[in-house]
């Protein structure tokens, strides 16, 4: 009779009964999404050999930051899979801001299959995703990363107008800008609108008129109501609380705006998500 | 940077305060849809608009060498490789910035 243990180091399906069994064709396919600058994927995990010795392997992936998908290949060994993780380094990132999906795919390039989905979620620099452990989730699971952005400072005569960019989506939570009329005798009115790149699908009016030679300062929130100060100058305008995809924008529409009317470069606090592009 | 849209004169900085990119896209032209005392009915800039015209409505058009710095993938190439969607005139730094 033969004495396995003394033929077998470690008997692998023992020792790692959740594992996955992988070939040398076999590997991890790294796709990261980022909006941020410097964000570092870091993939890790442990393998167990055809020896029965658990073996480490770490990878790092540069991921874009302009919320284009990036891809990268981790090659296995012949064993069994057991862990893998992903953090984010070298950036401080919102948890919207960074997202990854760690496939195990046949072969390598364009032509790689995909067998299963191991990782896929938003992290951080703080927040881990693991494999055996965290849940697949989609880009818009979570509450999206608040945002201060400061937009285009339009010429004299040109409505303010903010795209949203390629791969994000927007839900603008307030936005704030400030319009000088000319000297030429008219009330205006400023309206925020929201377009799809082509066609308005809602409006908002500021309810109150500037008329010439003035400075307002315009503030519009989802929360808010509209009104206009008394003395002050600030008008209120009520946003309505809409989600826009990529391309859609936010823009101003005044009612008898003249030649010489300035809006200033509006700021906007949006939640934005990844959208993937 | 600070940057100058040669299109439509635009100011923005392309990497924003939280170290994100900026994609700048010139806003469109609006003009305004009105009927004329005469009953007739015109398009015209909304500096324009008389004050016994009532204006009906506004015209959305997006300027012809617009500039829009969001990017597209590439027909026939890479999918990876993408290219800005609009070039325009151009853009230029602000000098002293």
């Amino acid at each position: 009779m033969t004495d396995r243990s003394s033929t077998l180091t470690a008997p692998a399906p023992v020792l790692a009964p959740g594992g996955k069994y992988v070939t040398g064709d076999d590997n991890l396919l790294i796709t990261s999404y980022a909006s941020i600058p410097n964000a570092r994927i870091v993939i890790s995990g442990r393998m167990l050999n055809e020896d029965g010795r658990p073996v480490p392997f770490r990878d790092e992936q540069a991921a874009n930051s302009d919320r284009t998908a990036k891809t990268s290949v981790v090659r296995l060994a012949t064993g069994w899979l057991t862990d893998v993780t992903a953090i984010v380094s070298g950036a401080s990132a919102q948890l919207a801001q960074v997202f990854v999906r760690v496939d195990l795919v046949r072969g390598d390039g364009a032509g790689a299959q995909v067998l299963a989905t191991l990782i896929q979620g938003a992290l951080n620099a703080a927040q881990r995703l693991a494999w055996p452990g965290s849940m697949v989730t989609s880009m818009h699971a979570a509450g999206g990363a608040l945002r201060s952005v400061l937009g285009t400072d339009p010429a004299a005569n040109v409505e303010i107008s903010e795209t949203v960019p390629t791969g994000a989506r927007w839900r603008v939570r307030a936005l704030r800008f400030a319009l000088v009329t000319d000297v030429n005798a008219a009330n205006r009115e400023v309206a925020i609108t929201y377009d799809d790149g082509t066609t308005v699908y809602a409006e908002a009016a500021a309810g109150a008129n500037q008329a010439a030679s003035l400075t307002r300062q315009y503030t519009g929130a989802i929360t808010g109501v509209r009104g206009a100060a008394a003395t002050g100058s600030g008008i209120s305008i009520a946003l309505p609380d809409l989600t826009l995809l990529a391309g859609h924008r936010i823009a101003t529409a005044t009612t008898n705006r003249q030649a010489g009317d300035n809006y200033g470069a509006p700021q906007l606090l949006v939640e934005e998500w990844l959208e993937g592009a | 940077m600070r940057m100058i849209c040669n299109s439509c004169r635009g100011e923005y900085d392309d990497v924003g305060p939280d170290g994100v990119l900026y994609f700048h896209a010139c806003a469109p032209i609006i003009r305004a849809r009105v009927r004329r005392a005469d009953g007739t009915t015109a398009v015209v800039d909304p500096a324009n608009v008389r004050q016994d015209d009532a204006r009906i409505g506004d015209v959305v058009e997006e300027r012809p060498d617009k500039r829009d710095e969001n990017t597209a993938r590439r027909d026939g190439d890479d999918p990876r490789q993408r290219v800005i969607r609009s070039e325009g005139k151009g853009a230029t730094p602000k000098a002293g910035r």
